[in-house]
Order: C-alpha cells, then sequence, then structure tokens
C-alpha cells in the first residue's frame, strides 16, 4: 500500500514535538531529583544528629543529678564518653550545613557548649565539695546554660525544617513544570489534530467530495459539469487523488459514450418490446383460445375415454393390453373372470408368463413361439385355424381359448398389442359334437352317394341295355354331380377328422415325383378339358421322402386342381420338385398363370369354408376346405406352405417338406 | 351252366344296404362271377342258400353256410362291407372266418366300406385284409377289375 505523504509528515512533525517535549520533562526530572536527594540526605542527617544531640544532652543532665545525690565517680567517665560523643556529632554537622544561617546556628551552639563545660566544671567541683550553698548556685547556672543548649538544639531543628522546606517546594516545582510540560503538549496535540483535519479535507476530503458530487452528477446523466471543473493538464500523475480524477474523468467519459449507446439501445429495444408485448399479446389470445379447445377436446377424450373403460369392461371376451414389451398394463373384467388373475397381480406382469399357453397334446408352448411374442418382435405371423390352443388359468386348469391380436402402433412404431380372447370350452364342445355329426352324416351320405354313383356307371357302361346320346349326356352330368358330392364328402370327413384329431399319419418312404405323376394322370380328363399346358420339373436326383403318400397324395390333388380350376383354358400350370439346403428338405412348387389370389383374401386363404371372391364367381364348383385341409396336413407333416400371387398374373404355392420328420 | 359254373370264381358278398348289394351282383355276374350275398354276419354262416335268382345263393345258416361253401371247394373271394346289418360288422366277419381252422385263410377278402379311416384300414391290414375300397370313391368297374386282378382271372 502506498502512503499518502501528504498524510505523513505532518504526523511526523507532530510526533517529534511529542517526544522533544517530553525529552525535556525527563531531563528536568534528573535535575530535580538530584537536588531532592541532596537535600533529603541533608534532612535526615540533621535531624539525626539533632535528636543524637537531644540525647547525649539528657544524658549528660541525668548523669549530672546522678552525681550531685550519690557522688558516684563512675558517673563523670560516663560524663566525658558523652562529650566525646557530642565533640563527634558535631563534627559531623559541618558538611551539611552549607548556609549562612545554619553556620552561625551550629557555632552558637558549639559556644554554649563550651560554656556549659565550664559551667559543669565548676557545678561537679561544687557536688564534690558538698557546699550546698554553692551547690545551689551552680546547680542554677549549669540549669541555665543546659537550657541555652537545648535552645541552640531547637534552632537547629528550626532550621532543619527549612530544608525540609525547600524539598517541599522542590516537589512543588517539579509538578508545576510537569503540569505546564502536560498543558503545553496537549494544546500542541490539540493544534496539530487541527491543522491535520484542516490539512487532510483541504488535500483529501474535498477532492472526494468534489468526486462524489461528480459522481451524482453521473448519477444524474450531467458529464458536462465534470470536464468544466477538472481541467485535465492540472492535474499531477504521480498524485493519487490526480489520478483519481484523471481515471474518473476517462471513465465518466466512457460512462457517457456507453449510456449514450446505452441509451440508444434501449430506445431501440424498447421499440422492440413495445411490438413483441403486442404480438405476445397477440399469441396469448391464440393461446387462451387453443387451451380452451384443449379442455373441450380433453372432455370429450375423458368422455371416450370413460365409454371406451365401460365397452371394454362389459365385453365378454377377455382383454388385455400389453406394452411393447409384453407386460400388461390393462386388462378387463372378463379377464379376471375367465383366467381367475386379479387385476392386481398381474399390472406389470408379461402377459405370456400370467398365461402358459399350451397344445392339443398338452405340450408347453414356448413363449418366444407365442403369437403375441411374434407380433411384438416386429413378425406378421399367420393364423393358425387348425390347432387348438390351451391357456392354464391361475388355478393351472386349462381351457381352450379363441384369440385375436392386435398391434398398436403410434405413428408406425410398434408400442403394444391389444389380445382378446375367449374361453373356447363351449364352443369347442358344440364344434366337437358338430364335427361328429358331420362325420356320422357324411358317412351316412356315402351309402346312397355310392347307389347314384353305381347305378349310373351300369347305366352308362349298358348294363341296362344301349342308351340313346341325350340319355348318356344327361346320365353323365347325374355321375359327375355324384362325383363332385363325393368329393364334398370326403373333403368334410377330412376335416372332422382333422377338428377331431384323429388324422394321423403313416409315414413311408415315398418317391414324391411319382405321388405327383399318378396325381396328374389322374386329373389328365380336367387338364385336356381345359388345355391347360402343364410341365412336370423334377430334380435328377431327388432323394425318396418319408411321409403319408395318401394325405401328401390330397395335398398334391388339392393344389393341382385348384390350379386348373382356377386358370383359363390354355393356362399354363408348372410344378416343380428339387431337394432344398443340405438336402433336408424337399421343396414343391406349383405355379399357374391364373386368376390369382386378391389381396383382401390372402390372410384368409388357409381359413375353414373360405373362398375368394373371385373364386366364387369364376369357379362355381368349390367348398372352401381344399386349402385349409391342404395346410392343416402339411403342419401335421411337420412342413410348410406359403404363396406367392397376383391378380390376374397368378399364383405360386410353395410347399417344404422334412426329408424325415422323424430327424429334423 | 354247370360247366359254366365250375369255371365261374365264386364270391360270397355281404352288403347291408339292399340297391347296392344289388347292384354289386349285377355287375358282378355280368363279369362272371357266382355271387353268394348276405346283409348280416349272422346271415352269412346261419341263414342257409337260397335262390335269389338264377346265379345268387343266400346263405341261411352256418352249418349250412360252411357246408356249401366246403361244397363249393370253398369261395374264390369275399366282398364284405364294413357296416353291416345287426350288431356284427365286418372286422367281426373276418374274425369268424378266419378263425374256422384257417381253412379260408387264404381266400382274398376285398372290403368296401363307406368309412375311409386309416384305424379301420389297419385294424383290416392286421387281419390280412388287404384290399379296401372307399364305397363312392371307386367305381364298381375300378373295385372288379381289381378282384379279377388278383384271383388272375
Amino acid at each position: 500500500m502506498k502512503i499518502n505523504i501528504k498524510i505523513i509528515l505532518p504526523i511526523i512533525a507532530l510526533l517529534c514535538i511529542i517526544l522533544a517535549a517530553f525529552g525535556y520533562l525527563l531531563f528536568y526530572l534528573k535535575y530535580e531529583e538530584q537536588i531532592i536527594d541532596n537535600q533529603t540526605e541533608k534532612f535526615q542527617q540533621l535531624n539525626l544528629m539533632s535528636s543524637e544531640l537531644t540525647k547525649e544532652q539528657e544524658t549528660i543532665e541525668y548523669n549530672v543529678l546522678v552525681y550531685r545525690f550519690n557522688l558516684d565517680k563512675n558517673v563523670l567517665s560516663a560524663i566525658d564518653q558523652s562529650d566525646i560523643n557530642i565533640a563527634q556529632i558535631t563534627d559531623k554537622i559541618y558538611p551539611y550545613i552549607n548556609s549562612e544561617t545554619g553556620r552561625k546556628l551550629v557555632s552558637n551552639y558549639i559556644e554554649a557548649r563550651k560554656n556549659i563545660e565550664n559551667v559543669r566544671g565548676d557545678l561537679l567541683k561544687a557536688i564534690a565539695s558538698k557546699k550546698e550553698d554553692d551547690l545551689n548556685q551552680k546547680y542554677a547556672i549549669w540549669s541555665a546554660q543546659t537550657q541555652a543548649i537545648r535552645q541552640t538544639i531547637i534552632d537547629l531543628d528550626n532550621y532543619n525544617l527549612t530544608v525540609f522546606n525547600l524539598i517541599l517546594n522542590s516537589f512543588n516545582s517539579i509538578y508545576n513544570k510537569l503540569f505546564q510540560v502536560i498543558l503545553i503538549l496537549i494544546v500542541i496535540v490539540v493544534v496539530s489534530i487541527f491543522v491535520l483535519f484542516y490539512y487532510l479535507k483541504y488535500t483529501i476530503s474535498n477532492p472526494i467530495i468534489k468526486l462524489s458530487i461528480f459522481s451524482d452528477e453521473i448519477a444524474n446523466k450531467n458529464f458536462t459539469n465534470i470536464s468544466e471543473h477538472i481541467n485535465p493538464e492540472n492535474l499531477n500523475n504521480t498524485d493519487e487523488i490526480d489520478r483519481l480524477f484523471q481515471d474518473f474523468l476517462t471513465m465518466s467519459q466512457k460512462l457517457k459514450t456507453a449510456y449514450d449507446e446505452l441509451e440508444q439501445n434501449v430506445k431501440e429495444r424498447t421499440q422492440a418490446l413495445t411490438i413483441r408485448t403486442f404480438e405476445l399479446e397477440e399469441s396469448q389470445k391464440a393461446t387462451m383460445n387453443i387451451l380452451e379447445d384443449l379442455n373441450m377436446e380433453r372432455k370429450s377424450l375423458m368422455e371416450t375415454k370413460a365409454l371406451d373403460e365401460a365397452v371394454l369392461a362389459s365385453i365378454g371376451e377377455g382383454l388385455a393390453v400389453v406394452d411393447k414389451f409384453g407386460a400388461i398394463t390393462y386388462i378387463n373384467d372378463a379377464f379376471e373372470l375367465i383366467t381367475g388373475w386379479k387385476r392386481d397381480e398381474v399390472l406389470g406382469k408379461i402377459l405370456v408368463d400370467i398365461l402358459p399357453s399350451q397344445a392339443e397334446d398338452g405340450t408347453p408352448i414356448p413363449n418366444e413361439n407365442r403369437f403375441i411374442s411374434r407380433i411384438l418382435s416386429g413378425e406378421n405371423p399367420e393364423n393358425d385355424f387348425v390347432n387348438t390352443v390351451y391357456y392354464l388359468k391361475k388355478d393351472g386348469t386349462r381351457f381352450p381359448i379363441q384369440s385375436l391380436v392386435k398391434r398398436i402402433t403410434l405413428n408406425g412404431e410398434l408400442i403394444g398389442a391389444v389380445k382378446t380372447f375367449t374361453d373356447a370350452t363351449k364352443i369347442k364342445d358344440i364344434d366337437q359334437a358338430k364335427t361328429e355329426f358331420v362325420s356320422l352324416a357324411a358317412h351316412q351320405l356315402r351309402t346312397p352317394l355310392s347307389a347314384i354313383g353305381w347305378y349310373s356307371e351300369m347305366l352308362l357302361s349298358g348294363d341296362a341295355g344301349e342308351l340313346n346320346e341325350l340319355q348318356k349326356k344327361y346320365l353323365q352330368q347325374i355321375y359327375d354331380g355324384n362325383a363332385r358330392m363325393v368329393n364334398m364328402v370326403k373333403s368334410f370327413l377330412n376335416v372332422s377328422r382333422i377338428e377331431l384329431g384323429t388324422m394321423t399319419l403313416d409315414l413311408e418312404l415315398v418317391d414324391l415325383r411319382k405321388l405327383v405323376d399318378d396325381v396328374a394322370e389322374e386329373q389328365e380328363q380336367k387338364i385336356e378339358q381345359k388345355k391347360i399346358n402343364l410341365s412336370l420339373n423334377y430334380q435328377r436326383d431327388l432323394p425318396a421322402i418319408v411321409i403319408d403318400p395318401k394325405r401328401i397324395r390330397m395335398v398334391i390333388e388339392n393344389l393341382l386342381s385348384n390350379a386348373i380350376k382356377y386358370t383359363e383354358e390354355r393356362g399354363k400350370v408348372e410344378i416343380t420338385i428339387s431337394s432344398g439346403q443340405e438336402n433336408k428338405n424337399i421343396l414343391f412348387k406349383i405355379s399357374d398363370t391364373g386368376f390369382g389370389i386378391p389381396e383382401n383374401a390372402k390372410p384368409k386363404i388357409f381359413g375353414k369354408l373360405f373362398r375368394a371372391e373371385n373364386a366364387v364367381e369364376k369357379a362355381t364348383e368349390g367348398t372352401g376346405l381344399g386349402l385349409y385341409i391342404v395346410k392343416s396336413i402339411i403342419n401335421e407333416s411337420m412342413g410348410q406352405i406359403w404363396f406367392e400371387s397376383l391378380e390376374n398374373k397368378g399364383t405360386t404355392f410353395f410347399v417344404s417338406l422334412p426329408i424325415d420328420p422323424n430327424n429334423s | 351252366m354247370n360247366k359254366d359254373n365250375k369255371n365261374k370264381k365264386s364270391i360270397l358278398l355281404i352288403e347291408d344296404d339292399i340297391p347296392l348289394l344289388e347292384a354289386v351282383q349285377i355287375k358282378l355276374e355280368k363279369n362272371n362271377f357266382k355271387v353268394i350275398s348276405a346283409r348280416s354276419v349272422e346271415r352269412a354262416f346261419s341263414s342257409g342258400i337260397e335262390d335269389l335268382d338264377s346265379g345268387s345263393i343266400t346263405v341261411s345258416s352256418i352249418e349250412k353256410a360252411l357246408k356249401f361253401l366246403s361244397d363249393l371247394e370253398g369261395i374264390d373271394a369275399i366282398w364284405l362291407d364294413h357296416n353291416l346289418v345287426g350288431k356284427e360288422n365286418g372286422i367281426d366277419f373276418v374274425n369268424k372266418f378266419k378263425a374256422n381252422g384257417g381253412r379260408w385263410s387264404k381266400v382274398p377278402i376285398f372290403v368296401v366300406s363307406n368309412t375311409s379311416s386309416l384305424d379301420l384300414r389297419k385294424s383290416y391290414a392286421q387281419l390280412g385284409v388287404d384290399h379296401y375300397f372307399v364305397k363312392a370313391e371307386h367305381r364298381l368297374d375300378n373295385i372288379i377289375s381289381e378282384i379279377k386282378e388278383t384271383l388272375a382271372v
């Protein structure tokens, strides 16, 4: 920190004055102390001597009295000793007596002493002579002399008192001096403080006050006053205050510039703000409108939601909504009723864990193969119309289900799925009864159908005599109609078998080419009638395959007769058989140039009793059971079937069968 | 006629539906078979032999039937419907027929049935019956030509 010289100098001066005053005081005190010491010693010595003199005088007077009454000569030597003592004391007094008065007093004493010694000698002689008159006379003289001696001693004591007064005077003068010095110091300090105060006021405080006034001016945005009052040329660069002024000036100038800019900015901003405020008000109005709309929308949404929930709760089918991970987010009342699970127990759990699934024969269906799992993993699985699926309830009992899964997508992204299902026990029982009935009915139908068939066969072959052409033609119609009926019955029975689960496979090692050849030969008549160009392409080294020949034959019959039936005259049908990858499968492919399967019919084409619209239109004959049976047989044979089709271009069915289902 | 009869192969025809029975019989006879017919297993064995018309014989009792059959020095083939009049069906017939000392074990049996079930086919196959036809699905011609083929007529 740099200290201003203007402040330091006066303080140093003041300190010097104070030090000098104290120095003087100390010298003075030392001097006075010596005087006081001398006087004090003198006073003490004189005091001591005068008291000793008094004591010796008293001793002498006592001894004289003693001698007067008992005349003991020993006392005389004691009086002599006292005289010697007094002489010694008197010798010591001289150095302490330095005034004329003092010396006079001492010489008076010594004079008196000489007188009394003579008087005492006379007295002692008188005592020794025992002359009473003389003795009284002498004693009176001696007493008077003794009185005189005592008076001189008292005078000495009085003189000593003047010495004591001198000491007191010295002390007094010291106090006076001290008081004077302190007074002077106080005056100096007070004056100095005043001087310093005014000095500082003019050198520091005033500029600061000035600065403060200027800063007020700046605060009031009055920049002109400053430059009028401060002339930069008068400012000294080494002086802190001046530098402060300089800085202040620079700062005020900069501030002015900044302020001007700010003012400009504020003007611009204020303008912009006004516009913005207006816009905001407008958009606020718009927002309020939107909010109002939103509220109305929300209300109607709530209503819809309440309605939806009521609908969902009231439907008889079990319903579960799952998120994209398959965790349950909603179940309805029917779900609880059918499965025995309570809503609280299943929310957040994985649906496929809550409802384990089984096939007809009791084998568990792995979760990843479950329809809903496949839907959620992004697959597009086909509905399985053939196999009955069972769910396990909470208590472990199982029930057949019919179910439907729908994906939930948001902006094209899969976010979950809805599953609805019904307990199909009753349906299945009814279905079973129906199937059994159909089976029985179909069997019963075969007898009259056989009668019609065989009798018309006999008539046609002339067993009852020759028929004319017209009769033959009509009879042929009866025969063909009957044959179609027989086929229908056959299909019904096959479906019954599939659904009753009584369709068993009789596996044999078969050459598929032979089977296809046989079927093609069987249908040769139809092929020729429609002038279909049938081509058969077989891989040369095709391995034999383990299949149920009768069932697979049914598959080929169906596919080939479909291809013929649904292809225009002179169309093309092509069958290709080849072995698949690693010789594990055989791929059977049959393509036609027929009517094709319409897009909307594709998902249902393997369904029971389903016929596409164009198929119904183009060919009246057909049960809608063929592909259902085909699909069932292929499933049963552990194979796969799929197709590609374009309307009015043609259809290709692909069948892949394991070469040995026991090893695949 | 005797000479004819001697050359003719004889078939025991067991079929419960009369119109069908007649049709088969006519057709078989047209194809030079001697036909012995019955509508039930019981009748096939017990009802004796009655003339239906010139070439047909009905068996009325089992002794008679067996006697008749033995008189004919065995029949050449049997046309057997599965569903028959009465409690017993084709399987029962085959069992009884084959149980008879194995005497006729080599007589070929042709089952012509309404039922196309695989299980039934297997049951017959286990009893040694290999020829199985689903009634309405086969022409008489076809069945008869297979019989002829089997008998090497």
